[in-house]
């Protein structure tokens, strides 16, 4: 940062399985965010291998990169990071869209999507007209259209009510154990609550960039 | 249409243009000067295409299958034996038609309007009744009146045809050209000139004109497989540089060249409109990046291509080229429509225009919208590879990254650079109408060079705010973290001042350089002359009788004669002006005085620079004319500086003039006074010698002062000049809107920074005057820099209008410069007003809640 070198990760040696939702703990400064940056070909790392699904995210140059973030790779922000001027189920198809296919053949599996996370009867709202629940559900759903092996989750209900937060965790955890997915699907959620990381099944503990 | 693009169109609708919607005020801004620049180039496209594409139609009407014409060398016609030499000699013409063209007055007394109504004048046309083997309108014309044989021989001598718009009837006795005619027919439609026309039999119409046994030209009609080249080479050989054998389209480009200077200068205003409104659209997308870096970051976090981004942002100023160009084409069509229904019929010779506006026009200029729009747009869409797609994981405004694009800017400092330069050399290298893009291109290099000095410029803007003291200081750490924001307020401030001091400045050294350029033209008390205040006396001449009478009224010290004539040259025609010893004349006070010499003595003939280069000859060369009188050679005395009219203009001695172009007489009189004459008096008493002696033809003769004269050319000079004047209202209405609505976004944008100062305890006076002193200092920064691209342009300016002209335009500075700092810096502080209020008035607990 400006002048100065963190290491945000030192030697951190992490090998995560699909079918399973994972929590990513520690105090502020671990390194959790920068973990999940990584995972998500987000940023690179100075040194060392990351392989996620087979792929080498080191290898990547950015159209590679982009493409792997569009396909096998599914965000939750903490801030929701909706499309304002789209609606529900257009902000679901987005990344259909992004990956130059058609906005209206992606849209009856949007509207499955958002049916499966209880919003569907919500399709053609827009975001100002969603609560903070309901637009994160609706950022789930985006992250399950493209059929990605991994989510990564940041802070999902750092913006949240209790309840809401605990019902999105739930969501979370479904989309985790989906058995209509034959390979199953990992979930990463950066979280710094101790009660939302229980909902996980393993819990990762990161302190000063390696995992505790 | 492919996946990928229709998926790009819509990314760019649902993400781009729905966007747009947030930032009304922004997109209208730049909108709306797109739809000026649009307009305006559909407004010159039409004005000028209809002058033209008017004067094609009624030559078409008139020639139909004639493929050569035989044109009289000047105002004198040509003798009306060469059509019976030409019937004799060359057998490949079917038909050798002669024409008789000129200008019916029909008095007052016996129009429609009645008694007391100014003369109506209509083009007149006299032919016989070969005019049948013309296929054109005319023969149509003539022939729906019943054949010509139908009429006698004695009705023809004093029978004319009319059109619908003459406002004659059929039987009507009418007294035309003083003399008194009957109405044979009224013709119907309205292809001949609208249907304001007056056919002659070719005796009548020679009497008319005052052109007994001469004709103004002779149409050729080709037999079926003669080469038109062949038979011009066989008439060219019998005229023998007697007259000149050209296409009968010949007197459209004639017209195209006459207008040729203003035409221009319109254009290239049009042309800085178009990169002004180019400047706008790149400052509202290069905002636009800056605001929605949040989200593209988002996208790219998605995995959107940058590239996808790019392509997107593109897209969008496309959109604004598209509508802004479609919207101008309606109000450009109106504008021309408007500009043409003013100017129609109401020349001397009642040649009424129509509008017409070539299709490609409208292409043209929605073409020339996009592509700025775009163009504009690619540097500030490459801002898009510096937003890295872990930004999307943060919250709140990316501020923007102090670091240089240096690739970028170099390259964009170096092309500017080099543009300016080459706006420069074409400027001061390049001779004629080529240099008006210089304007355009020193626009565009100055445009890129301050982007590449962008950090340059909103240092020195910081550095100036941080001269308000407290406030000062917090509004130079906002303008260093909205680096783009303050350039984009700034350089608008300078772009308005630049073209209002340019343009202005520019034209008002014009106005003065053409005084200048046509002094000695105020120099006699009086002129009388056979044409109006505001048209060039060539024709026709003034009743020999005139001159000596006017010599015998008391107070009158001398009179001098003159003519001016129009000669064509082959397809061009140039102004020449025969001139006595002792004529007082911008010719003869820019010619050295061993050249004047000379020309008076019929040596030589001193020729514009214009003319020169037309003619591609310089001082010393031999010029071989064709007059009606034969070939004859001539030397090249002197080049001056003057005003630029039809392909040229030359000066020689008036004896020669008459001789060589068989017309003997003047066209004007200089009138001057002796010393305590009552100019009134003198002037009631020229204006009653004027009415009792009309020219051939009844023509009504003009008395004006040499002041007025001297001051009909100015108007007509800032005429050409009220679309720039136009331009730079609208460039300073929309610098002033985009600056209102650019403060008010900073606010908007920065409103929990502002309420978390208002927590702190920042009085609302503090943050109004914060606000006011990123204005001030954005204002301060921004005028200098317009009066320094101004200045340049200025200089430029006056050198395009030198080569374009061949009018040396003196280089003056304008006070008038200061009005425009003033107003500028003032329209900035009050555009920040609003926002500062703004500001002041925040709600402090609702603006930290905002996320």
């Amino acid at each position: 940062m400006g002048d100065q070198t963190v290491r945000a990760l030192d030697g951190l040696d992490l090998t995560l399985p699909g079918g399973q939702f994972a929590s990513v703990v520690g105090p502020s400064g671990a390194g959790k965010s920068t973990l999940l940056h990584v995972l998500g070909a987000l940023d690179t790392p100075t040194s060392g291998t990351i392989i996620v699904d087979g792929v080498d995210l080191g290898s990547l140059d950015d159209t590679e990169a982009s493409a792997f973030r569009r396909t096998r790779v599914g965000f939750i922000f903490q801030f929701f990071n909706l499309v304002p001027t789209m609606s529900a189920w257009e902000n679901v198809a987005l990344p259909r869209l992004l990956d130059s296919q058609s906005l209206r053949k992606a849209k009856p599996r949007a509207v499955e999507l958002l049916e499966r996370v209880g919003l569907g009867d919500r399709i053609d709202h827009r975001p100002a007209e969603l609560s903070g629940g309901q637009m994160q559900r609706v950022a789930i759903a985006r992250s399950l259209i493209m059929d990605p092996a991994i989510l990564l989750a940041d802070e999902p209900t750092g913006n949240l009510d209790s309840k809401t937060g605990q019902s999105v965790l739930e969501l979370l955890g479904e989309v985790a154990h989906d058995r209509e997915r034959e390979a199953g699907r990992l979930v990463v959620m950066v979280t710094h609550d101790a009660g939302a990381a229980a909902f996980a099944d393993t819990t990762i503990t990161v302190r000063d960039g390696r995992v505790a | 249409m492919s996946a990928p693009l229709l998926a790009g169109l819509t990314r760019i609708r649902l993400i781009n243009l729905r966007e747009l919607r947030t930032h009304r005020l922004r997109v209208l801004t730049s909108l709306s000067v797109v739809v000026v620049s649009s307009a305006l180039l559909i407004a010159v496209l039409g004005t000028y295409g209809s002058m033209t594409e008017s004067v094609r139609q009624f030559n078409a009407s008139i020639s139909g299958a004639a493929k050569l014409e035989v044109t009289a060398i000047g105002d004198a016609g040509l003798d009306a034996g060469i059509a019976g030499e030409i019937r004799a000699r060359v057998p490949g013409a079917r038909a050798v038609v002669p024409m008789v063209r000129g200008t019916a007055r029909i008095g007052p007394d016996t129009t429609a309007g009645g008694a007391g109504d100014d003369d109506r004048t209509v083009p007149l046309l006299g032919s016989d009744f070969r005019v049948s083997s013309l296929s054109g309108d005319l023969r149509k014309a003539v022939a729906d009146s019943g054949n010509q044989e139908g009429f006698s021989r004695d009705e023809l001598a004093d029978g004319v045809i009319v059109g619908p718009r003459t406002g004659l009837t059929k039987g009507q006795t009418a007294t035309v050209n003083g003399t008194v005619v009957t109405v044979l027919d009224v013709v119907s439609g309205d292809t001949l000139n609208g249907g304001a026309f007056m056919f002659a039999y070719l005796d009548l119409a020679q009497r008319l004109t005052a052109t007994q046994g001469k004709l103004d030209s002779v149409l050729i009609v080709p037999r079926d497989g003669v080469p038109v080249a062949q038979l011009r080479t066989e008439i060219t050989r019998i005229v023998d540089g007697r007259a000149a054998v050209v296409d009968p389209g010949y007197r459209a480009k004639q017209l195209e060249t006459a207008t040729s200077v203003t035409r221009d200068a319109t254009l290239l205003v049009s042309l800085i409109s178009l990169v002004i409104s180019a400047f706008l659209v790149f400052n509202t997308m290069n905002m636009a990046v800056a605001s929605r870096r949040q989200s593209m970051a988002m996208l790219r976090a998605l995995g959107a291509k940058r590239g996808h981004l790019v392509a997107d942002l593109l897209g969008e100023s496309a959109v604004y080229g598209l509508v802004g160009g479609l919207i101008g084409v309606p109000l450009g069509i109106l504008g021309g429509r408007v500009t043409v229904s003013q100017g129609s019929g109401d020349s001397s010779h009642g040649m009424v225009m129509q509008y017409h506006l070539p299709v490609s026009a409208p292409v043209i200029a929605v073409l020339a919208c996009v592509l700025a729009c775009v163009a504009a747009t690619m540097l500030a869409a490459r801002s898009v590879f510096a937003v890295a797609p872990v930004e999307a994981m943060s919250q709140g405004e990316v501020a923007e990254s102090a670091a240089q694009r240096t690739v970028a800017r170099w390259a964009a400092g170096l092309l500017g650079a080099a543009v300016i330069i080459g706006a420069f050399i074409v400027a001061l290298q390049v001779p004629g109408r080529s240099a008006i893009v210089a304007g355009a291109v020193y626009a565009v290099g100055v445009l890129l060079l301050c982007y590449a000095l962008t950090g340059q410029l909103v240092w020195l803007v910081v550095r100036v705010a941080n001269l308000f003291s407290g406030p000062g200081r917090l509004a130079a750490v906002n303008t260093d973290r909205a680096p783009r924001r303050a350039w984009a307020t700034l350089m608008t401030v300078a772009v308005a001042i630049a073209v209002g001091m340019g343009t202005s400045g520019a034209l008002a050294n014009m106005v003065s350089s053409m005084s200048g350029s046509l002094d000695g033209l105020d120099d006699p008390d009086f002129y009388v002359a056979s044409q109006p205040l505001g048209e060039l006396p060539t024709d026709p001449l003034l009743a020999p009788a005139i001159a000596e009478q006017i010599r015998q009224v008391p107070g009158v010290a001398s009179v001098s004669e003159g003519q001016w004539a129009t000669v064509n040259v082959g397809e061009a025609r140039i102004i020449v002006q025969g001139l006595t010893a002792d004529a007082l004349a911008p010719f003869m006070k820019k010619s050295p005085p061993e050249a004047r010499r000379q020309m008076l003595a019929g040596e030589g003939m001193v020729f514009s620079k214009v003319l020169a280069r037309t003619l591609d000859v310089s001082t010393g060369d031999t010029v071989r004319l064709a007059t009606p009188t034969g070939y004859r050679e001539t030397r090249v005395l002197a080049t001056v500086d003057y005003v630029s009219m039809e392909s040229g203009t030359a000066a020689m001695s008036l004896d020669l003039l008459r001789d060589w172009f068989d017309r003997d007489g003047a066209t004007y009189l200089q009138v001057m006074l002796s010393e305590g004459a009552d100019a009134d008096q003198v002037r009631a008493a020229l204006e009653r010698i004027a009415e009792q002696n009309p020219s051939a033809g009844g023509a009504p003769v003009d008395v004006h002062s040499g002041a007025q004269a001297i001051e009909s050319s100015k108007q007509l000079v800032e005429q050409s000049g009220a679309f720039t004047v136009a331009i730079q209202w609208i460039v300073s209405g929309a610098a002033a809107i985009a600056l209102l609505n650019t403060l008010l976004l900073s606010v908007i944008e920065r409103r929990r920074e502002l309420g978390v100062l208002r927590a702190m305890g920042a009085s609302r006076r503090f943050i109004s005057r914060m606000v006011l002193a990123e204005a001030a200092a954005v204002a301060i920064v921004g005028s200098a820099t317009g009066l320094l691209i101004g200045g340049v342009l200025h200089w430029l300016a006056d050198k395009i209008l030198s080569a374009t002209t061949s009018v040396g335009v003196e280089y003056s500075p304008q006070p008038s410069t200061l009005l425009f700092v003033a107003v500028a810096m003032g329209l900035c502080l009050l555009g920040a007003l609003v926002p500062a209020m703004r500001a002041a008035r925040l709600n402090i607990s609702e603006s930290i809640a905002q996320e």
